[in-house]
């Protein structure tokens, strides 16, 4: 059979076969690509403020505030499969309430502040004083003075393939646990202060 | 009826003898058959109802855009477990807070994909999140019933984005925006079938 249609019918199926195909490999090669991203962060100024998040709600909410500054290299995570690197910041409380009322939500996690990295020419982040882009409430209403971290994380989202997930972190001290740059660490870990106005329960243990 | 498949250009079809024509039938629906066995077979593996999705809005842009296929994983539920220990590497992690998840709202039936938020979650409470779509100004919290400020894993979202591939599922939005078109590519494929004799 030598139709034209038979013709369209190979040609289309020899194009899909191919598009499949490099699709594949550039999916599968990716992955092999190194990557070390660095990161550090300096926390400046941590407060919370009481407010509602609606002028019709009745129930006054916690709101917490963060000023930081971000040192963060992400270059080597493009490569010729990345569209987009998401990155962000979290804040982490997952110690039990330093006050006398338990919360029964024991591990939290919120993103404080992210952004959208299009291409390597913006893999370069240098922000001094940063304002956290997002509100921040707890979902009982109440920090509670909970010790607390911050975390820089990101997300590489491919042309085709699959996603992966990265992070920084560091320890209660301070000290940075993954892969950054030497000799500048800052500040990473802090205690959850009172609301404005309120008296704290617990005293300030961490300097 | 030979002169009405010859008036609609299927005289092909009366060459076909009667044993070759049930073959045929039989051959398409075999096709159909693998179709839906891979696709509950992938659901089975991914645990969720619907392993695969397109995106319909532009929430998530630049990254997903309309008609992009996402591939969706539901182990991470992260359930309260209340018997004995159990072995390491043996469960999956739980969803985290930067993830993209895929949730229904009850009521509604468009699967929405947001990137979480936020992640509370307690010994005796179900894992809440809150999600934002990347292109939005705003969370995800006026898209959520009245007074409900915080999705369930477990009940209303149906899996985490682990895989993309772009612009594929477009076909899927031209079928369901035009539905006649449903029904001219069911009636093409079928006929295709039926009249390859090889």
């Amino acid at each position: 059979m030598h139709s034209s249609g038979v013709r369209l019918q190979n040609t289309f199926g020899f194009f899909t076969t191919v598009t499949f195909f490099v699709a594949a490999l550039t999916a599968l090669s990716a992955l092999l690509y190194p990557s070390s991203p660095t990161a550090n962060i300096n926390l400046r100024n941590v407060k919370v403020r009481t407010g509602r998040p609606h002028y019709t709600s009745t129930k006054p909410q916690e709101y917490l505030l963060i000023n930081f500054d971000l040192d963060a290299d992400l270059t080597s995570l493009f490569n010729w499969n990345t569209k987009q690197v998401f990155a962000y910041l979290t804040v982490l409380y997952n110690s039990p309430s330093a006050s006398s009322s338990p919360s029964k939500y024991t591990e939290n996690e919120m993103i404080l502040w992210d952004t959208i990295i299009p291409d390597v020419r913006s893999a370069k982040l240098h922000l001094v004083n940063e304002q956290a882009k997002y509100k921040a409430n707890d979902i009982t209403g109440k920090f509670a003075e909970r010790n607390a971290t911050v975390r820089f994380e990101w997300n590489v989202q491919p042309h085709v393939g699959v996603l992966y997930w990265g992070s920084i972190e560091a320890d209660a001290e301070g000290n940075v646990v993954r892969k950054v740059e030497e000799g500048r660490r800052g500040k990473w870990g802090f205690q959850i202060p009172p609301a404005w106005g309120k008296k704290p329960v617990v005293k300030k243990t961490a300097v | 009826m030979d002169a009405l498949l010859d008036q609609l250009g299927l005289s092909e079809l009366r060459r076909l003898k009667p044993r070759q024509m049930l073959a045929q039938i039989l051959n398409f629906g075999l096709i159909l058959a693998t179709a839906f066995m891979m696709w509950k077979g992938l659901s089975v593996v991914a645990d969720s109802p619907s392993p695969i999705v397109v995106v319909l809005s532009g929430s998530m842009e630049p990254a997903f855009q309309r008609g992009d296929l996402l591939f969706l994983w539901n182990r991470n539920l992260e359930l309260n477990y209340a018997g004995p220990t159990p072995a390491p590497g043996s469960t999956f992690g739980g969803t985290k807070v930067g993830e993209i998840v895929v949730y229904n709202v009850k009521g509604k039936d468009i699967p929405i994909v947001h990137r979480v938020m936020r992640r509370h979650k307690g010994a005796k409470t179900p894992l809440n999140l809150l999600t934002k779509g990347d292109n939005n100004y705003a969370d995800d919290t006026e898209l959520y019933p009245r007074n409900q400020f915080y999705l369930d894993r477990e009940e209303e979202v149906i899996g985490s984005v682990v895989g993309y591939v772009p612009f594929v599922g477009y076909v899927t939005i031209l079928l369901s925006e035009h539905p006649w078109a449903k029904s001219a590519l069911l009636g093409i494929m079928g006929l295709l079938v039926i009249l390859q004799r090889e």
